[in-house]
């Protein structure tokens, strides 16, 4: 980055989430392995933009997110918004901050209080952080941001229950609830994946929408490296509560330089003819986030590495992002290997 | 001879404020060895159409069908006794979410010897567990975790585990309905490399169920697009999905992400599938097609030949492009 770039919206350094032992893990003697659900992240989040956490169940992209937003503690490392070192914020500093990071779920129909109507749900941010003078002003607020997620004319929306709208509907309010109190920041954890694929692009769309007419950063979680690809301006892959590869979408996508995201994109399915390209299936699962491998830890899935014979540094030497182009970094040691091998070109 | 054949099969769901139509004279082939696909938004009759096969939708469903028939043996005609015996044994079912479908208190090895001790009783105990062996073998899960319970497996293995189930009394068509939804991609490729591995190793049939049709292309031969409980599509996937011949089925491709093309935000289906309740005159698709025209509002369009084993509901099959 040069130093005319503007200074991040939130930076996160060397952040590690580590989780006590479950219960079932420990041995008689109460030992366990801890689980780092996040180990040694540093990622920065720019005004404005949609950044998306790609990766699988395990990967720690929901837990990086929930721990920028202080919903569960840091073990170490920093979180930086504005200038200001939040890691550890407390009290009214804190009620501050809840009010400038907003998050819409995954699941419209967990999400949502069923005995709220929906004008309840949305009013009750104003009423939380006391926003709004007087309670017309309040129904005015939460008018306007039920139309501003196209849930027109309000006022039929406003005493419905959410067991009486659809899915895209629901997932609408939960993104009227997240808008009124003008964020700068909004996570959004895999909010599509819920919804039946015809509706799925409204609602991606009204997104976008909203971050171009408020200027909020976004960032956006999912296991779907084909949506990141259409939506955000850069891509973080995780892998086991690590960054393995991160850059622009379009360039990240069309030549991917870590073999995790090259396997990831190899996988996409495509309803396309010609979609029936190399697939690279990974073997096993994502290794528990309490039993990290040595070294690199994609090393025992790694089909570069078993393709290069095995090089030992792999096991040995835990990779650093480093650097690959403007704004691109990967961790991987063999990242200039088959620099061309985009798996589905 | 098809091994599935489905000829005019109809379900109404009486309810309180009218019929609901969910199967609207649905016909179609499954052929040997064939993955089949069953694909469109939720509520358009998929899983209900193939429910219908082994007869497991609700008492209150009211089923009519001139034929279903299986390896040639029609099944309307059959007593419930009859079709007790096709169940597991000809037919089986991977139900959707793996979690609630398997038994929380009981190892793997016992759910899945449980269908061979209750279908196949002549199996000694022996060769039941020789077969559960070999069926663990088959769908990548090592024997020694069989005494393992669901809980101590991801979503994918007892995704797995549900399989070797279903395969565990030698059916001869499998119904998968939605096997891989709420996975991740990696996990949705190793399952479908699954299916399609024993598909090839033991010769059997599958109706593959998803609203999901990046996830049918991938996988299926054939595939039957289903709107408002009837056929609006079927054919090849492969030229199917190159030149689709219904503007629904152009809709649903639109809906994913094109990788071979520009950074575009994909496109939505504007509206709603229509209320099942209501008579629909012409076709059912009208109210979100951009090619409708009168003859669409006031003629249902029949299924007809557009291609080679390709059939369209379509008024206007040629002009979708």
């Amino acid at each position: 980055m040069t130093t005319s770039a503007p200074p991040p919206l939130v930076a996160i350094d060397d952040l590690h989430v580590v989780y006590p032992p479950s219960r079932a893990s420990r041995d008689l003697a109460g030992r366990g392995r801890p689980v780092r659900a996040v180990d040694g992240v540093s990622i920065e989040v720019r005004a404005g933009e949609v950044l998306a956490l790609v990766g699988e169940s395990g990967s720690g992209k929901t837990t990086l997110a929930m721990a920028l937003m202080r919903l569960v503690p840091a073990t170490s490392g920093r979180i930086v918004y504005r200038g200001e070192d939040i890691t550890r914020l407390v009290g009214a500093g804190l009620r501050r901050l809840r009010r400038r990071f907003q998050i819409v779920f995954q699941d419209p129909y967990e999400s949502l209080d069923p005995r709220q109507t929906v004008g309840d749900i949305v009013l009750e941010p104003l009423l939380i952080h006391g926003v709004g003078a007087t309670g017309g002003e309040r129904t005015i607020l939460v008018t306007r941001a039920l139309e501003s997620v196209g849930l027109t004319p309000a006022e039929e929306f406003v005493g419905r229950f959410p067991h009486q709208l659809s899915g895209g509907q629901r997932q609408r309010v939960s993104i009227a609830a997240a808008m009124i109190l003008e964020p700068d920041l909004v996570v959004a954890d895999e909010p599509v994946s819920m919804l039946d694929v015809s509706v799925r692009a409204g609602i991606l769309r009204l997104i976008l929408d909203l971050r171009a007419a408020r200027g909020f950063a976004c960032l956006f979680i999912t296991h779907d490296l084909s949506l990141a690809w259409v939506l955000a301006d850069r891509i973080a892959v995780l892998y086991l509560g690590r960054v393995v590869e991160i850059g622009p979408a379009g360039s990240l996508f069309s030549s991917p330089r870590h073999p995790y995201t090259r396997a990831l994109i190899s996988v996409v399915p495509m309803p396309r003819p010609g979609a029936h390209r190399t697939q690279e299936i990974l073997e096993g699962e994502t290794p528990s986030p309490a039993s990290t491998p040595t070294g690199c830890r994609f090393h025992p899935r790694c089909p570069l590495r078993r393709r290069l014979g095995n090089p030992e540094i792999c096991e040995r030497v835990d990779p650093a992002l480093e650097p690959v182009g403007p704004e691109w970094a990967v961790a991987c040691h063999f990242a200039m290997e088959e620099p061309d091998a985009r798996p589905g070109a | 001879m098809s091994l599935l054949e489905i000829d005019d099969l109809s379900v109404r769901f009486p309810t309180s404020r009218g019929e609901v139509r969910a199967v609207d004279r649905v016909s179609f082939r499954v052929e040997r060895g064939e993955m089949l696909g069953l694909a469109g938004e939720s509520g358009c009759g998929k899983t209900t159409t193939a429910l219908a096969v082994p007869r497991l939708l609700p008492d209150a469903a009211v089923v009519e069908a001139r034929r279903i028939a299986l390896d040639g043996r029609d099944l309307v005609p059959l007593s419930e006794h009859e079709m007790e015996a096709v169940r597991w044994r000809d037919v089986a079912i991977v139900f959707q979410g793996a979690m609630n479908a398997l038994n929380p208190v009981q190892s793997v090895r016992d759910q899945i010897l449980e269908p061979i001790r209750l279908h196949e009783p002549e199996v000694s105990g022996a060769a039941a567990r020789a077969r559960v062996d070999e069926l663990l073998e088959q769908v990548g899960i090592s024997i020694r975790r069989g005494r393992d319970y669901p809980h101590e497996f991801s979503g994918g293995m007892r995704q797995r585990v549900m399989i070797a189930m279903a395969l565990a009394c030698r059916p001869k068509l499998l119904i998968a309905d939605e096997p891989v939804t709420a996975l991740d991609v990696m996990i949705q490729a190793q399952i479908l490399a699954l299916l399609r591995d024993l598909r090839d190793e033991l010769g059997i049939a599958m109706i593959l169920i998803s609203h999901d049709l990046s996830v049918i292309a991938e996988a299926c031969d054939r595939t039957v697009i289903m709107y408002a409980g009837r056929v609006a599509e079927a054919g090849g996937s492969g030229p199917m999905f190159e030149h689709p011949a219904h503007p629904y089925t152009r809709a649903l491709i639109g809906a994913f992400p094109d990788l071979t093309s520009e950074r575009v935000l994909i496109d939505g289906i504007p509206g709603a599938p229509p209320d099942l309740r209501a008579i629909i005159l012409g076709c059912p698709y009208v109210p979100r097609c951009p090619l409708a025209i009168e003859r669409c509002r006031v003629e249902q369009p029949a299924l007809r030949e557009v291609g080679a084993g390709h059939l369209s509901a379509c008024h206007r099959a040629e002009d979708v492009a």
